[in-house]
């Protein structure tokens, strides 16, 4: 007599056989059409970056009964960044590329951190003079803005204010740079031992004209995801550099609205320290037409490297006339590093932001700054040890002072 | 006269010594850039190499595409070509990294020997890459040399 297996057994066994031989099925065939297509080499690569760092934030808070001051300190680690590339050639002119970020030691059920599909583009090249990008894609702007996220490629382990991911709930950096866009020309020209670059790009207005699940109401909006206005953004960059890019100035420019139509928070004052996030005016403004004015500047001089760059934001608006604040703002920024080896560096960097300004009298309104340096060494090609100490600070002002302390590693694979 | 004699033995022991060493060396580490032969090209100058190892030019002039080539690992014609290109081979692996991250190209396949880059240089069109001279095969046509 044989033994009966009971009926949710049979079942599991029959399912797990049957997926067994369905991946076998697409194994054998994903390596046959491997083998039989070359232009099928899917590439995987990615990076991560982990840090621990120590924070101290001091904060001297004045009262009619004196001045106040508080200290706190903290100690953590983080998954900071990790990103997962798919890049695949499709012929000779096409090829397609998808950059996959969690940030903040992403866990959804644990609500950490966040997930997000930054690019996912076909990109039709047809010389280095003409190159046509179409699909979702970080816009070229400044010479940081597409480089923002390639971690290992940066000096630093925290970024400059508008270009740090790990801030995105305090700072909203679409106030400041073009996040996205859909379509992109670009390329390269010979310009006598130089190269003349361009890109010019269009996609949807801001996010926060995008139709969202945390919406309550979005008239005329079918899907989330979904640009909601009338209005696109349109926006470029030109510049020179060397071929070996030890050189390489430009500047760029975009055009968009402001969204500045919610009240929803009308009374509420400065809802994020030190000027580094969006307010909301007492009055709405309307879709405010805005300009972002950019220019960028690096060079390599022997052992030394400098990065620098600027941005405006501008605003075409009529403001209350009681009101005296400003929706313009500003960045700048400026990096000098030090290759003592190919492996090691040493750098210094300052960074300052200016955003809404809803009181000039408040000190928040001189913007923030920060400042501070740090060392790297490569100890293999995809390896990185980084340290980094930085100051944040209310520009002339001792209101709110932050000192932060981190140690990571940057790995590729 | 003793002290003259000797000190002028001692000078051209030297540069003797000196010239043999600088011209063994040039022997020993000159590098020609190489490509299949059906490439339509006899020469080229530094900026054309420095565009083609940055990524940014990718395909010849007649539109064929260029197949990049590279030494694995660290070797005296690596250090005398990127030297002669005016840069170092860890500024180029930085745009490699840089370009492949942005999507915009990917590096060179890097093969374990001169002999396997010559092997792969004169069976594949289009190839381009830089040995030692003494490594270059009758098989490929050399259009650089430093």
């Amino acid at each position: 007599m044989f033994y009966q297996f009971p009926v949710p057994m049979k079942i599991f066994l029959s399912f797990r056989t049957r997926l067994g031989a369905l991946l076998l099925a697409l194994w054998s065939s994903a390596t046959l059409h491997a083998q039989d297509n070359p232009l099928s080499d899917l590439r995987i690569y990615g990076y991560m970056q982990v840090l621990g760092y120590n924070q101290r934030t001091d904060n001297v808070i004045p009262t009619p009964m004196g001045t106040i001051t508080n200290s706190s300190e903290r100690n953590t680690f983080s998954l900071q960044q990790m990103n997962l590339f798919l890049a695949k050639p499709l012929g000779e002119r096409f090829s397609a590329f998808v950059n996959l970020e969690f940030s903040l030691s992403y866990a959804s059920q644990r609500g950490w951190g966040s997930f997000s599909v930054e690019e996912a583009w076909v990109n039709y090249n047809n010389s280095e003079a003409l190159n046509v990008k179409a699909g979702l894609l970080l816009p070229t702007f400044n010479n940081l803005n597409e480089l923002k996220n390639r971690t290992p490629l940066l000096p630093y382990l925290f970024r400059p204010f508008v270009y740090e991911t790990s801030v995105a709930s305090l700072l909203n950096a679409e106030d400041f740079l073009p996040e996205r866009s859909f379509l992109q020309v670009y390329g390269s020209l010979p310009l006598g031992g130089l190269r003349f670059d361009y890109a010019f790009n269009t996609g949807n207005s801001e996010t926060s004209y995008m139709a969202s699940a945390n919406d309550v109401g979005r008239p005329g909006a079918s899907f989330t995801g979904e640009d909601t206005s009338p209005f696109k953004s349109v926006g470029g960059r030109i510049g020179i550099r060397n071929a070996a890019e030890t050189f390489k100035v430009g500047v760029s420019g975009t055009f968009d609205r402001d969204k500045r139509t919610d009240t929803t928070f009308a009374n509420l004052v400065a809802p994020t320290p030190g000027g580094m996030g969006r307010r909301e005016f007492l009055a709405p403004l309307g879709d405010v037409p805005r300009f972002r004015v950019g220019a960028d500047l690096s060079f390599s001089l022997g052992n030394f490297q400098f990065e620098g760059e600027y941005i405006g934001v501008f605003h075409d608006t009529n403001y209350p006339t009681n009101f005296r604040g400003t929706l313009d703002k500003t960045f700048y920024y400026g990096s000098l590093l030090y290759n003592f080896t190919d492996a090691l560096y040493v750098y210094g960097n300052y960074n300052y932001l200016k955003g809404d300004v809803i009181n000039p009298n408040d000190p928040t309104a001189n913007g923030l700054e920060a400042f501070g340096g740090g060392a790297g060494y490569r100890i293999t090609d995809g390896l990185i040890a980084k340290a980094q100490y930085q100051r944040i600070q209310v520009r002339n002002s001792n209101a709110i002072t932050i000192n932060f302390i981190y140690l990571g590693l940057s790995v590729i694979f | 006269m003793k002290t003259t004699f000797f000190a002028l033995l001692v000078k051209v022991l030297v540069v003797s010594l000196v010239s043999m060493i600088a011209c063994s060396e040039n022997l020993i580490a000159q590098v020609v850039v190489i490509t299949h032969k059906s490439t339509a090209v006899s020469t080229i100058d530094n900026d054309k190499l420095l565009d083609i190892f940055t990524l940014n030019t990718k395909s010849w002039n007649d539109g064929s595409k260029i197949t990049l080539l590279e030494i694995k690992g660290d070797s005296p014609a690596k250090s005398k070509f990127y030297t002669a290109l005016g840069t170092s081979f860890g500024e180029i692996q930085k745009l490699w990294l840089k370009k492949q991250f942005a999507g915009k190209g990917l590096p060179p396949v890097a093969l374990a020997s001169e002999e396997e880059i010559a092997q792969k240089v004169a069976s594949t069109p289009g190839a381009i890459a830089y040995i030692s001279a003494d490594k270059a095969p009758k098989d490929v046509k050399i259009i650089a040399k430093f």
